[in-house]
């Protein structure tokens, strides 16, 4: 990546020696042992300040760490939602909140962020759950659904709605909730890529006050500074992801044999690796370079970029993992082999973090369209 | 399967039938593709400079290919809707797509609503010897400010005692420097919404009609197209084809029509591309074979035939549903999308096997190409079919 510097890419090259001589588990998408010798590494603390015990890293050494990360195949699904409640702290949080949350993060918790409703989900802010304030605290009524690693995080970061004045987007506000609270039950929901995301019910859940996270109904604006890098997390992920489902389609193809040789060799193959292996490039060139812009300009928004790579970098990995699987023939659709995972990842990156559907929009809005 | 059965092989060379055409469907085809093959292919080339000439009209007057679908009572052969399609197949064999273009535009865009909505008068001067060829039509719809949106159109046809006074300008008009008569479709109702609109039958040679401008394009260079100014075009009233106000209806109707022939030229043109280029992929080698044996290669060939294929079968069997009396719009917008769309593809990827031959003009995939692109476009665009078969379902 022509983006990184002798730093970066010493960086990248020790994730990856940690991907070589770690025992990856296979069959979990999250294995706490493995995301405690990253916190042991000072790795999560890249995006944590010094000051919090962390490295103080930029938007590129977060890039660098998810996207190796995921190349390598290490399970650590924790990660994506942990950095972005980092980001959401790392901008709003009092003094006190960064102190413990971002020390946490460092440390190796994980965490969780709470928006999509059955009834919210490309439309955020038709979000219903109640937090009303009273007694110093706040009593949360409500659902939220499709919420990652609720089900491991020691805390959940609530976008809740605290006032039907004004529009949908005024009034919602972002409370720090702790795991095991009172009034709140996790229930986890079995989806193609397993149990990693929950439904969350709230009945009358007192939220302390000290919970509030940046301003009361500020929350749509707080969420909307937070979107680079979000964005960026899922670009980085699913790069890494079409880099890993890529090499292991290549090193399947070079091995197997039919008809005498080595699949990978005939030529119809060779020239659809040769398509993924550019697009995949294409799209790391992508991901790096709004990353840099970001680390740049610090406080400036890059909606139409950070759009695009979370858009490309998703497509990308789908198209990866099918064409791998279809590459692979039966042994892609077995689970002896990683490839029906990756796909089974994939297909889930176009649908979070803001559908696809989603992104396009906000891009072409950028056009004035 | 019992041991004395013979063992079933699969005979790629045969003909492949389909159940819409009879054997005098397949005569009328032979007749058809030895006649242009002979009497148009050799001028191809030179007609992509100076457009094709009138008397390519009466010539397939004179065989009865102007009329194959028209009733016997205009001078027509009388046949069924699919002769119609046999014609817009078959044409592709006088290698030009701009021939072809002004000949459905004659057969399949001008006719069918003159017969349609005509009245007997308007049918004898203008069918019977359109189908001799001896007349030439053309079609007005589309404006410089209006192609989409089709009730944009701002073309004003006035009422003036017996009369109407026509004022206007229409664009990328196919035969409209050689037509005797135009189809033109016009506002007669500001007020009146889609209801406002009247088709009348203009002479070409009327006072104030005014052949403005040669359109140069990409493709379809054999085809002439008009920029036309109306000034104060004076018509009587029995010039208004159809009801008056219906306008706009009898003109959507008309081009469902037009996109089904179209896409059933799309998908014979991709076809003879498609033949074309596996003759020359079979020719050419290099590494030591043929180009075709690559594996790639066979792959392109077995896409492009898979795409024809598909699109082929979408049409006949929207033209079975038309010819059943259905007035199945959102198959025929399918299958113009779908023809039109693997028409370009396939034409794009045998330039690409041709390689170098293929950017040259001698080799004729190129003029495909260029001709083909014009049907993603023409007859309503890409979009625009898209827009008809989503609102189909209510969104």
């Amino acid at each position: 990546m022509p983006a990184l510097s002798e730093e970066q890419r010493a960086f990248a090259e020790a994730i990856r020696d940690f991907c070589a001589r770690e025992t990856i588990p296979r069959g979990e998408s999250h294995s706490a042992e493995l995301y405690a010798k990253l916190a042991e590494l000072g790795w999560l603390g890249v995006v944590v300040g010094e000051e919090h015990g962390g490295s103080g890293g930029g938007a590129v050494d977060m890039v660098v760490l998810l996207d190796e990360l995921a190349s390598g195949n290490v399970p650590v699904n924790g990660i994506g939602t942990t950095f972005i409640v980092a980001g959401a702290y790392e901008r709003f949080g009092t003094d006190e909140q960064k102190e413990a949350m971002l020390g946490g993060i460092a440390r190796g918790t994980v965490e969780a962020i709470a928006m999509s409703e059955p009834g919210a989900g490309s439309d955020v802010g038709a979000l219903t759950c109640r937090a009303e304030r009273s007694n110093g605290a706040y009593a949360v009524n409500g659902q939220k659904t499709w919420i990652s690693n609720a089900h491991i995080s020691d805390h959940v970061l609530l976008v809740a709605r605290t006032s039907r004045d004004g529009t949908k987007h005024e009034g919602l506000t972002m409370l720090e909730v702790p795991a095991g609270i009172d009034g709140m039950e996790v229930r986890p929901i079995d989806t193609m890529g397993g149990r990693e995301v929950n439904d969350l019910f709230f009945t009358d859940c007192a939220v302390p006050a000290e919970g509030l996270i940046g301003e009361e109904g500020r929350g749509w604006t707080q969420l909307m500074a937070g979107l680079n890098h979000e964005r960026l997390i899922i670009a980085a992920q699913a790069l890494g992801l079409a880099r890993r489902a890529f090499a292991d389609a290549l090193s399947f193809v070079r091995e197997r044999e039919q008809f005498g040789r080595p699949v990978g060799t005939f030529q119809a193959l060779r020239h659809r690796l040769a398509d993924l292996a550019t697009e995949i490039e294409c799209t790391a060139l992508l991901v790096y370079d709004v990353a840099a812009r970001v680390d740049a300009n610090p406080g400036a928004m890059f909606p139409r970029e950070a759009s695009m790579a979370k858009l490309k970098a998703t497509e990308t990995a789908k198209r990866a993992a099918l064409e791998g699987m279809q590459m692979m023939g039966g042994y892609g659709y077995a689970t002896e082999y990683d490839m029906e995972r990756h796909v089974r990842s994939a297909l889930v990156t176009t649908i979070f973090g803001g559908t696809n559907e989603i992104q396009r929009d906000i891009i072409g809005k950028t056009y004035g369209l | 399967m019992a041991a004395t059965e013979t063992v079933r092989k699969p005979d790629f060379q045969s003909k492949r039938k389909h159940f819409i055409f009879t054997d005098e469907h397949d005569q009328l085809r032979e007749s058809i593709r030895g006649f242009v093959t002979r009497e148009f292919a050799p001028h191809a080339e030179e007609w992509e400079e100076t457009t094709f000439p009138d008397e390519c009209f009466t010539k397939m007057g004179a065989q009865g290919f102007l009329g194959l679908d028209k009733p016997e009572a205009y001078g027509g052969e009388g046949g069924d809707y699919y002769s119609a399609l046999v014609l817009g197949e078959e044409m592709v064999h006088a290698k030009s797509g701009g021939l072809a273009m002004g000949v459905a535009v004659q057969t399949d865009m001008a006719m069918p609503p003159i017969l349609a909505f005509g009245t007997e008068e308007q049918k004898q001067e203008w069918v019977v010897p359109a189908i001799k060829g001896e007349k030439i039509l053309c079609l007005g719809i589309t404006e410089p400010d209006a192609g989409s949106d089709v009730a944009g159109i701002k073309t004003r046809a006035v009422r003036d005692g017996d009369d109407y006074v026509i004022n206007g300008s229409k664009t990328y008009i196919t035969n409209g420097h050689r037509a005797d008569v135009i189809v033109l479709v016009t506002k007669t109702d500001p007020e009146a919404g889609y209801d406002g609109f009247t088709l009348f039958l203009v002479p070409m040679d009327a006072p104030g009609v005014i052949r403005e401008k040669r359109l140069q394009k990409l493709g379809m260079h054999a085809s002439d197209t008009a920029l036309l100014a109306f000034q104060d075009v004076r018509v009587p009233s029995t010039a208004v084809l159809g009801q008056v106000g219906k306008g706009f209806y009898h003109i959507m109707w008309e081009l469902q029509g037009e996109r089904l022939i179209g896409a059933a030229g799309c998908v014979s043109g991709a076809q003879r591309c498609f033949e074309q280029t596996l003759a020359y992929a079979l020719e050419r080698t290099a590494f030591g074979r043929q180009i075709g044996k690559f594996q790639v290669i066979r792959h392109k060939f077995a896409e492009m035939a898979t795409k024809i294929e598909s699109a082929r079968q979408m049409v006949y069997v929207t033209a079975w549903r038309h010819n059943n009396g259905e007035y199945p719009v959102r198959e025929i917008s399918m299958a113009k999308l779908h023809a039109a769309r693997i028409a370009v593809e396939v034409a794009d990827e045998c330039i690409q096997i041709h390689g170098g031959a293929g950017y040259m003009k001698e080799y004729g995939v190129e003029r495909v190409w260029r001709d083909m692109r014009l049907n993603r476009i023409g007859a309503g665009t890409d979009e625009i079919m898209l827009d008809v078969i989503g609102r189909s379902y209510g969104l």
